[in-house]
């Protein structure tokens, strides 16, 4: 997912923008919505005791109470035809490590961030052979806050904020012809005194948006199966989802090579603009599959040249490249395929909870739930428009149209049966297992809590 | 419900059929264009200006700015220790470059504003098209004859500097085996094994760089025996300033590399034995046995290099003085040729590219006869030349319609044709026989390295804007300043073959400086209807041997980095040639340009074929090499 965009201007190592972070994705490929289910789910349904569809539970609390028992309307997974059930909040804080370390070229083979740069000395043959083994990290605190307008309709907000990315440039050399000029062929050290006698620094590793905003997210989700009786009857949940971003990120550092910023497009996540439509059913009460199709879109956006006052040689672009430069990232289009279902239903305790009822307890959700997704993702091309032609197109290689094959997994621990108000889950989220093409392989651990709520 | 559904589904349809993934796939931009311009001189300029904006400032920017004039800037503490106008702030702060680049270009500037000021004309109207300053603009159309100039002389004073092969004797009974083995037209002297120079005219022991066989009809089981001198530094041209620090004299015998045909020996191994001698070590005496004798009636090959212990750190990286690395060959018993008979092709050094390479056929070379031109240039591409090729097709009011091959920004090219069947090219050829030598020898270290003449391109553009023939562009030429080394070929329609060896002149050489060249000319063709040249010289030989101050300063097979990787690339393409004699059409040529041993796979800039009968050609540009490349058919006079 999070390619790190790498650049060769005429030399050696442009690690611009490594979008590394799973950020978003890290709970699915829906920040916010993943969330509670209401009556349509079978199960929630009747812990609702609302099987007719009405909305349940609703008169039951009414104070500023934090905790209630509505809680039994969790859902046991993250559903893709998950809502809140009308006036309830849900507040999800995770922590996601995304890791970045290679990507797919366009022959869709897996190499490093950064193709390896053969150097020369003008007329003196080869100095060596550098090869950038770059990694990327980040590390984002995701908070969420969702709200069920109606029982079909829940709203929510994202607030991601990096809380820290590293670009590691694990540079390797492998020295090249013996060079008369040394007598002796070049060392790594060697080849940055030369650099450096030309007024270029050798790149040093970087660290950056510590405690940074990204885009902020907005969305809806409108589970209309709920209106139309021919898919009730058959069981089948619709939900539209619709995301967009607030452009809150804060773009990568124009004069650092090996820098990365914090929006939609440098994390590589999810678009500015989404659209979801997804479709679910259950089996066997625990066993839910659903299919999502998806259409995100990336808006284009401007950027400041980099001026080559910190890396002369390699980042002199304005003069010809113009003080700033656009992107119209490519946009994502694709299919996500998820099976989830009950593990362990666990012990069901007569808890303050639900209300001390054992019975009701037992229809809490299970202690232990899972779910595989595996979602193929068409990239499309990105654009970028300069006062240079060739400038672009050295990006636009790097960024063609491609795919990116993602396996997720997910594993949720729901304490409710045991009278606690929380839930836990833990993700991994993999690219790199399965090939692609043109695309950054990042994978991504990822861990969080939900706190549902309901005020009146 | 339905109706909100419905719609719901559609606008997401929508949206993604309006801004979905139909943006396709990105493709690279031509890297080579074809620029018409017509019209007088500034309008022709206004033209490729604003038709190149874009590329002018990126080829300005990533060559020049980025990559050339930093890489330059690493020479002025060589060059402020001899010429003190250089030590001045204004060349301070990393601007050295800039500015030498700049006021050389300004001193050209003043000369082409009496001589040829349509060329001035041109240059301001591309400034003027592409919004790029002008000085930017002259820099970019003068900074090739200013760099080569600069180049060999800094590069000639580095070499004057570090350690070098003075003697070189086979340990071998030479002297009485009834053959002139060292080639100085004497059998059996004394010193017959020992090998010797005739710089100056006069033989005399020590080793001189040769185009031939420095020794013959050596035993399979002879020794050789090197001695390598490492001079003092110098400080200044005074010679009394104290060597820049790390600057030491004495030689490290641990340095020593010897190539024996295609296998590498160094110090560690066995068969070098290697002695200091003198106060501070500065002799090194090294005893070669090639392990398991030498083969019998061969040509052998060494290429034999070594350094001394200096420790420098400007430029960086830490560096000792390194001897250029000295290509011999010599025959074993029984192989029967004369030392000159026998070329100095040598091995492949594993490293060195072939350089820049043109070659002229007509009459019997080729299958009809038909006169043509070929041309690979290479020299400075540095992955960034080729993104801004153009073959620009003029159109002037006044003179021939040509076209030139060139680069955004650039109003001429280093081979170019015009409608009348004239073609021609341009190769660097090093010497210290150039203006900024010349500077250096009139005003000692008040000198600035000024350039001077008219730039190489430019001459091909006055040979081709006004002359029909090979004869009358000859002619044309003569009258102009050579800036720098250079070998031309010209070929007409008619079947006429020139070539050109030029230096600067400076010391009012009989030759004028112009030295021409016939078809089957020794050492530049493989028969009577061809003639080649890459990057030395064939023919003007020797190119200068004079002192300039307190400096030796010797002719272009003694220290030119270019010497022997142009020799064997001649060779080479000598051979490729004859063993195509008669073959050589279009296609011929262009199978030529490919060999592999004539491709410089890292510094290819373009390459072409001209038909001249036909007003023709045929391009490769934009890729590296070039010759990977399509040859694009062009002509002049319309489809070809």
């Amino acid at each position: 997912m999070n390619p790190a965009k790498s650049e060769q201007a005429g030399a050696p190592v442009r690690i611009a923008a490594p979008a590394g972070a799973a950020c978003l994705a890290a709970r699915g490929r829906t920040l916010v919505l993943t969330s509670l289910r209401a009556r349509a789910h079978p199960l929630a349904a009747r812990i609702m005791g609302n099987v007719g569809g009405r909305r349940a539970g609703a008169a039951c609390l009414a104070m500023f109470v934090l905790l209630a028992c509505l809680l039994s309307a969790m859902p046991a997974r993250a559903g893709l035809s998950d809502t809140l059930p009308a006036g309830t909040f849900l507040l999800d804080s995770s922590i996601s490590l995304s890791q970045l370390h290679s990507r797919y070229n366009d022959q869709g083979q897996k190499t490093t961030l950064i193709d390896e740069l053969k150097l020369y000395e003008p007329g003196s043959g080869l100095q060596g052979t550098l090869i950038p083994r770059a990694e990327v990290n980040y590390l984002i605190l995701i908070n969420q806050l969702q709200y069920g307008v109606t029982d079909s309709l829940s709203v929510g907000l994202g607030i991601p904020v990096v809380l820290n990315t590293s670009v590691d440039l694990n540079m390797e050399w492998i020295p090249g012809d013996y060079q008369n000029y040394l007598g002796r062929r070049y060392s790594e050290d060697d080849f940055w005194q030369w650099a450096g006698s030309m007024g270029q620094p050798r790149p040093r590793d970087w660290q950056g948006n510590r405690g940074t905003l990204s885009d902020i997210i907005l969305g809806v989700r409108w589970r209309f199966s709920d209106h139309l009786p021919w898919l009730r009857r058959q069981q089948l949940r619709t939900v539209l989802t619709v995301m967009g971003a607030l452009p809150t990120g804060s773009p990568p550092p124009p004069e650092e090579l090996a820098g990365a910023g914090t929006t939609m497009w440098d994390l590589h996540s999810q678009g500015e603009l989404c659209f979801h439509l997804a479709l679910e059913r259950t089996f066997f009460e625990r066993i839910n599959l659903g299919v999502d199709t998806f259409y995100e879109i990336f808006f284009r956006h401007s950027y400041t040249t980099p001026t080559g006052s910190k890396n002369p040689l390699l980042l002199t672009l304005a003069p010809y490249v113009g003080p700033s430069y656009s992107i119209d990232p490519g946009d994502f289009a694709g299919v996500a395929l998820q099976i989830e279902g009950t593990i362990i239903y666990g012990p069901a305790l007569a808890t303050w909870l639900s209300g001390h009822d054992a019975a009701r307890a037992e229809k809490l959700p299970p202690l232990l739930s899972a779910s595989v997704m595996y979602k193929y993702t068409h990239v499309a091309g990105s654009d970028w428009q300069s006062q240079s032609a060739i400038w672009d197109w050295e990006k636009e290689k790097l960024w063609l149209p491609g795919h990116k094959n993602t396996l997720w997994f997910r594993v949720t621990v729901s304490l409710l049966r045991l009278g606690i108000p929380l839930r836990l889950y833990f993700a991994y989220r993999n690219q790199s297992w399965l090939g692609g093409r043109n695309v950054r392989a990042a994978d991504v651990f990822a861990g969080g809590l939900q706190l549902p709520a309901r005020f009146w | 419900m339905k109706a909100p559904v419905g719609t719901a589904i559609l606008l997401l349809l929508a949206t993604a059929g309006l801004v979905g993934p139909a943006c396709g796939r990105a493709e690279q931009p031509p890297y080579a264009q074809v620029v018409v311009l017509e019209g007088d001189a500034y309008q022709r300029g206004l033209q490729h200006g604003r038709a190149l904006s874009s590329r002018i400032r990126s080829l300005y920017t990533m060559l020049l700015e980025t990559n050339l004039m930093p890489y330059l800037n690493r020479e002025q503490d060589d060059v402020m220790n001899f010429l003190t106008v250089y030590q001045q702030p204004e060349y301070q702060e990393g601007r050295f470059s800039y500015r030498m680049l700049l006021e050389s270009g300004q001193h050209l500037l003043e000369q082409l504003e009496q001589t040829h000021p349509e060329f001035v004309e041109e240059m301001h109207g591309v400034a003027d098209g592409s919004g790029v300053p002008f000085e930017q603009i002259l820099v970019m159309n003068t900074f090739v004859d200013t760099m080569l100039a600069f180049r060999s002389v800094t590069f000639f004073i580095r070499q004057l500097q570090s350690p070098r092969l003075e003697e070189l004797e086979f340990l071998a009974p030479l002297a009485a085996d009834g053959i002139d083995n060292n080639g100085d037209g004497q059998v059996d002297e004394a010193d017959d094994a020992l090998a010797k120079s005739n710089r100056g005219g006069t033989w005399r022991p020590g080793y001189e760089p040769r185009n031939h066989a420095v020794m013959v009809e050596v035993p399979g089981d002879a020794r050789i025996r090197m001695l390598f001198y490492d001079p003092p530094g110098l400080g200044g041209f005074s010679g009394g300033e104290e060597p820049k620090p790390g600057d030491l004299q004495g030689m490290d015998p641990e340095s020593v590399r010897i190539q024996l045909d295609d296998t590498l020996y160094t110090a560690a191994d066995d068969c070098i034995e290697s002695t200091l001698q003198g106060e501070k070590g500065e002799y090194l005496e090294v005893i070669f046995t090639p392990p398991g004798g030498l083969p019998p009636a061969s040509v052998v090959s060494l290429i034999v290099q070594a350094h001394n212990i200096s420790i420098i750190d400007n430029p960086p990286p830490l560096h000792p003085r390194v001897m250029r690395d000295e290509h011999i060959v010599f025959t074993t018993r029984g192989y029967g040729q004369p030392a000159a008979a026998v070329a100095n092709l040598g091995a492949w050094d594993g490293r060195s590219m072939p350089p820049a390479l043109g070659l002229a056929v007509r009459g019997s070379s080729t299958p009809d006869g038909q006169p043509r031109l070929a041309h690979h240039f290479a020299l400075l591409d540095s992955n960034i030349a080729h993104k801004h090729a153009v073959l620009f097709h003029h159109h002037p009011d006044q003179g021939n319609e040509f076209a030139v091959l060139g680069w955004a920004g650039i109003i001429w090219g280093f081979s170019g044709m015009n409608a009348d069947g004239l073609a021609c090219l341009a190769n660097p050829s090093d010497t210290l026989d150039n203006p900024l030598a010349g500077q250096v020898k009139h005003d000692a270290i008040n000198a600035k390295l000024l350039s001077e003449g008219t730039p190489i391109g430019l001459q091909l553009r006055l040979a081709l804007q006004q002359a029909g023939s090979v004869a009358q562009a000859t002619e044309l030429l003569r009258g102009e300043g050579a800036t720098f080394g250079w070998n031309l070929l010209l070929v007409d329609a008619a079947g006429g073959i020139r070539g050109i060896e030029r230096d600067a002149n400076i010391l009012g050489d009989p030759d004028g400086g112009f030295v021409e060249l016939q078809p089957g000319q020794a050492g530049a063709a493989a028969g009577p209807d061809d003639l080649h040249t890459g990057m030395h010289f064939a023919a003007n030989v020797p190119d200068f041997d004079t002192r300039i101050l307190i400096f030796d300063a010797q002719p272009q097979n003694w220290w030119s980095s270019f010497y022997y990787r142009s020799l064997r690339a001649g060779l080479i393409l000598g051979e490729q040639t004859a063993r195509r004699y008669g073959q050589l059409d279009t296609a011929g040529l262009v199978e030529l340009l490919r060999t592999p041993e004539l491709v410089d796979t890292r510094e290819s800039m373009n390459a072409v074929v001209f038909e001249p009968a036909r007003a023709t050609l045929h391009y490769a540009m934009g890729q590296v090499p070039a010759t990977a490349g399509q040859f694009v058919p062009y002509s002049l006079e319309g489809t070809p």
